[in-house]
């Protein structure tokens, strides 16, 4: 039997055009898609099959070309260079195509093989526009298929068209026509000088040349980094430059750049037909008016932050009566069920540890599906973006940038995620900063805690308790932005270059299949996180053998009796909090299911009215708010930024949180 | 040394009595447009310097040091003035005000090569017409940068300037001499600043816009 062949093809394209929307198209993988530049900062990779071939599919960063001023590109590039895809699919917005193919002509130099998805064709036929695909690609020397990622129109035949490239195996020929006299012997002379470089052999000669003039210094300091006649070369090309700028009166960087952006625009014009005048206001001009007003801009990003946990609350809590009812059922099923029949080792097991803890934090997916959703909404809409807008001369002054307003908010949702959505920053101190204070946004799994405090002590008030817990959160996320600007990173800030996508209406079933994919993960890794957890303090808590089930007794009463005087200054004093604490380290929602475990034996809400007041309830909340981040978010702090950094991280947010807190106690203490 | 702004009253002395036998304060006052204190006030330094002297009816007259010193100020000036109005092609009004303020930071070397100069292009008139098309061309037009218009304007980019990592990232996203570019809108506290162009929006902050240098449409 022959084996099948097997292909490899990237997926590439500006951000915002509908490049995971492609690829889930392609792949029938479940990825996170956004209106957000640079939601696919992560390389995501499927698998397809068309016909009797075998495909690998990676998707790209979405970027805007193939330059080294941000992270995403040179991703992008280095992988186009060292993997050589067999085809990369380049996905292209039809309804700005000037840009959008900016990035395909840099494919073409690079000598790939590019296919180009023309999307948006049905936003296009509504606009009037008409595109001479045929024209164009004659042109281009590519092929380009129209498609509709969003509704699924022409997928089919841009798998017959990637098939058929595939098969075809066409060699790539082009003749960088609109490199023009006297850019052209410009580039002929640097190829001339780059010839035999060792290393080159790696790039086709006139993109590396172009490169060159264009200022990409660190490819040519790549290659030149142990060449003995080094200074000779850069000599040599600097003074081809030069003359080069001479003769233009221009820089060498905006000469290319005009070259290429010279020819699109004529080829646009050429190839395509406006039937409506292009400054008439449309649809995202009229929402804009409003969304990112002078005066209105930002009372509506509050309202809209205000009704997301509104919804994540009330609709949320509907389902969680439910499921709360169904784990009281299994619950009781299962002691019914089994008494007599089995251990008291294993049902006190089954039923206190893993029903009781996991049970817990199942009732409280609902909440996070809803928050998911709206993020999802936010970010496909495109409002995320102008959100970015209207916060950034406020996230500016914080010492970040209006594009780090979405990891934190993000935050809200889980910070394991939020702190991999930092990578799009493109300066090394926005990044940080942003990664360092996103632990204090208050992620989900903090919910339960604060629902469960503030059901139990502050009845009537819960929408106050939690919505404080999220602004003192903000709040000291701000002022150490503000520490950390001044004290840390002093140097400048990024630039702010970001688009705003026109508004777009989200896929329902691409926000609920969003949501449910990130409540999927949320549960898998709170599922196997707690249950480790909690078959650890299970046994902490039975053992050793014969003491009175989570009693002082216990192993772990032990430990949280030798720890609990640390916390006496901040209320909570007693050897079950500190439990609590020690183990919510591992994961925050762990903090329900250990006090769940501990008060196994009673009712929870007497349980911990016995060793809390609401000061000290307050004041434990907002310990376990602010203290260490949960043990996933240290090892994807360490992944991002190094290990120095999360443990860095893990030391001083313990240390805000122990202050904040004593804070907090000290004061209400002396006025209550 | 006298101050500058004596210089400049030394100099309004001479410049008056070019035209007029006799110079009066309230000729001064008028041709400096300043208050009568003010010119009073300075003359009586000026006296102190050995530079004027007052005769009868308030009439002010140079001493020989005053009218040596004086000239060479004018001198100067007119220098100045001329390379400005001739050789940089800047209106009357321009070069008096300009050369008001140079005049007075020129030492002799830098004076006297400017002097060259502006001899140099006056006595050859194709370089002087070389000169104007170079000043012409687009690059070196006098432009300002994003951030000094209003949402509503429409623009086109003359130059492309500021740091490396932020230029090409503005080339990249098709912001090119030549680019139309059209305000949109500032964000709620000014800032960043929302530009359209190509097709589409683009989020700028004003110290970005500082770098893209645009004309009016």
């Amino acid at each position: 039997m022959i084996e099948k062949e097997k292909y490899m093809i990237t997926i590439a394209g500006n951000p915002n055009v509908g490049k995971t929307t492609l690829f889930n198209a392609l792949t029938g993988s479940n990825q996170k898609v956004g209106n957000w530049s640079g939601v696919t900062v992560e390389r995501k990779e499927g698998t397809a099959k068309i016909k009797d071939i075998n495909l690998k599919v990676v998707d790209l960063p979405g970027i805007y070309g193939l330059n080294a001023y941000s992270q995403d590109e040179i991703i992008a590039r280095n992988f186009l260079i060292e993997n050589d895809p067999d085809l990369v699919v380049v996905i292209v917005d039809g309804t700005n195509l000037e840009r959008n193919l900016y990035l395909v002509l840099e494919l073409i130099e690079l000598k790939k093989r590019v296919l180009v998805a023309l999307n948006m064709i049905d936003e296009l036929e509504e606009n009037g526009i008409s595109i001479d695909t045929k024209g164009l690609s004659r042109e281009m020397g590519i092929d380009i298929v129209p498609i509709s990622a969003s509704k699924k129109i022409g997928i089919e035949n841009l798998k017959s068209v990637i098939y058929d490239d595939l098969k075809a195996k066409k060699t790539i020929d082009i003749d960088y026509k609109y490199f023009k006299s006297p850019l052209k012997e410009t580039i002929d002379e640097i190829e001339i000088i780059l010839s035999g470089l060792p290393g080159s052999e790696k790039y086709p000669l006139k993109w590396l040349a172009a490169k060159i003039i264009e200022r990409e210094d660190d490819i040519l300091n790549q290659l030149l980094e142990n060449y003995s006649s080094k200074d000779e070369i850069l000599e040599k090309i600097n003074t081809s430059i030069h003359n080069l700028e001479k003769k233009l009166n221009e820089e060498s960087t905006v000469i290319i750049a005009d070259s290429r952006y010279g020819y699109l625009h004529g080829i646009v014009k050429e190839f395509t037909k406006y039937h409506y005048t292009l400054n008439r206001r449309d649809l995202t001009d009229k929402l804009d008016a409003v969304f990112t007003n002078r005066w209105l801009g930002i009372p509506i990003f509050f309202v809209i932050l205000l009704l997301t946990f509104q919804l994540t609350f009330f609709v949320g809590d509907i389902f969680v009566g439910l499921l709360e009812g169904f784990v009281n059922y299994l619950s009781n099923f299962i002691t019914i069920g089994l008494s007599g029949k089995v251990s008291e080792v294993v049902l006190s097991f089954l039923t206190n540890g893993v029903i009781g803890g996991v049970g817990t934090v199942i009732t409280f997916l609902p909440n996070i599906f809803m928050l998911f959703l709206i993020i999802a909404i936010l970010e496909s809409s495109g409002y995320m973006s102008r959100g970015a807008f209207v916060m950034d001369r406020i996230m500016h002054k914080m010492g970040l940038h209006g594009k780090s307003f979405i990891p934190m908010f993000m935050g809200f949702g889980c910070t394991v995620p939020a702190i991999m959505a930092t990578r799009t920053l493109n300066s090394r101190k926005d990044r940080f900063i942003t990664v360092l204070i996103t632990p204090f946004m208050s992620c989900s799994a903090r919910l339960p805690i604060y629902i469960l405090f503030a059901s139990v002590f502050f009845p009537g008030h819960q929408g106050l308790i939690i919505v404080s817990m999220y602004i003192i959160g903000i709040v000291v996320a701000i002022l150490m932005g503000k520490l950390f600007k001044s004290t840390l990173f002093k140097e400048e800030t990024a630039p702010l270059v970001m688009e705003l996508p026109p508004y777009r209406l989200p896929s329902i079933k691409y926000i609920f299949k969003d949501a449910f994919d990130n409540s999927w993960h949320f549960l898998k890794r709170a599922g196997t996180i707690i249950f480790i957890g909690v078959i650890i303090i299970w046994c902490l808590a039975f053992l050793p053998a014969g003491v009175e089930y989570g009693s002082e007794m216990s192993v772990a009463g032990h430990i949280g009796k030798f720890i609990a005087p640390v916390f006496s200054p901040l209320g909570f004093g007693n050897w079950q909090s500190s439990v609590a604490l020690l183990f919510g380290a591992s994961a925050k929602e762990i903090v329900v299911g250990t006090l769940g475990t501990l008060f196994a034996n009673g009712s929870m809400n007497e349980g911990l009215k016995s060793i809390f007041d609401p000061l000290s309830a307050f004041s434990f909340i907002v310990f376990t708010l602010l203290y260490v981040p949960c043990f996933g978010s240290l090892i994807t702090i360490k992944k991002e930024i190094g290990l120095k950094w999360s443990l860095f991280t893990a030391f001083y947010t313990t240390a805000i949180a122990y202050i904040v807190s004593m804070i907090i106690y000290q004061i209400g203490s002396l006025i209550l | 040394m006298i101050s500058e702004s004596l210089e400049n009253y030394l100099r309004a002395i001479y410049e008056i009595r070019l035209e007029k036998q006799t110079v009066r304060v309230k000729d001064i006052t008028e041709s400096l447009k300043v208050r009568n204190s003010s010119v009073v006030s300075a003359m009586r330094k000026l006296v102190k310097n050995g530079l004027i002297k007052y005769i009868k009816y308030g009439h002010i007259e140079l001493t020989q040091d005053g009218l040596v010193l004086a000239s060479l100020i004018y001198e100067k000036h007119q220098t100045i003035k001329d390379f400005l109005e001739k050789v940089l092609n800047f209106s009357d009004k321009e070069s008096e005000e300009l050369a008001c303020g140079i005049e007075h930071h020129l030492n002799s070397k830098l004076f006297s090569r400017i002097e060259a100069l502006s001899d140099f292009f006056t006595s050859n008139e194709e370089l002087q017409k070389k000169l104007n098309g170079y000043m012409k061309s687009k690059k070196y037009e006098e432009s300002k940068s994003l951030d000094n218009f209003k949402p509503g304007e429409e623009l086109v980019v003359s130059r492309v300037a500021g740091k490396l990592i932020i230029k090409k990232r503005l080339l990249n996203m098709g912001i090119l001499p030549g680019t139309k570019i059209y305000i949109e809108r500032f964000a709620p506290f000014g800032d960043p600043i929302e530009i359209k162009l190509r097709g589409f929006r683009l989020s700028l902050r004003k110290d970005e816009a500082k770098s893209i240098f645009v004309e009016k449409a």
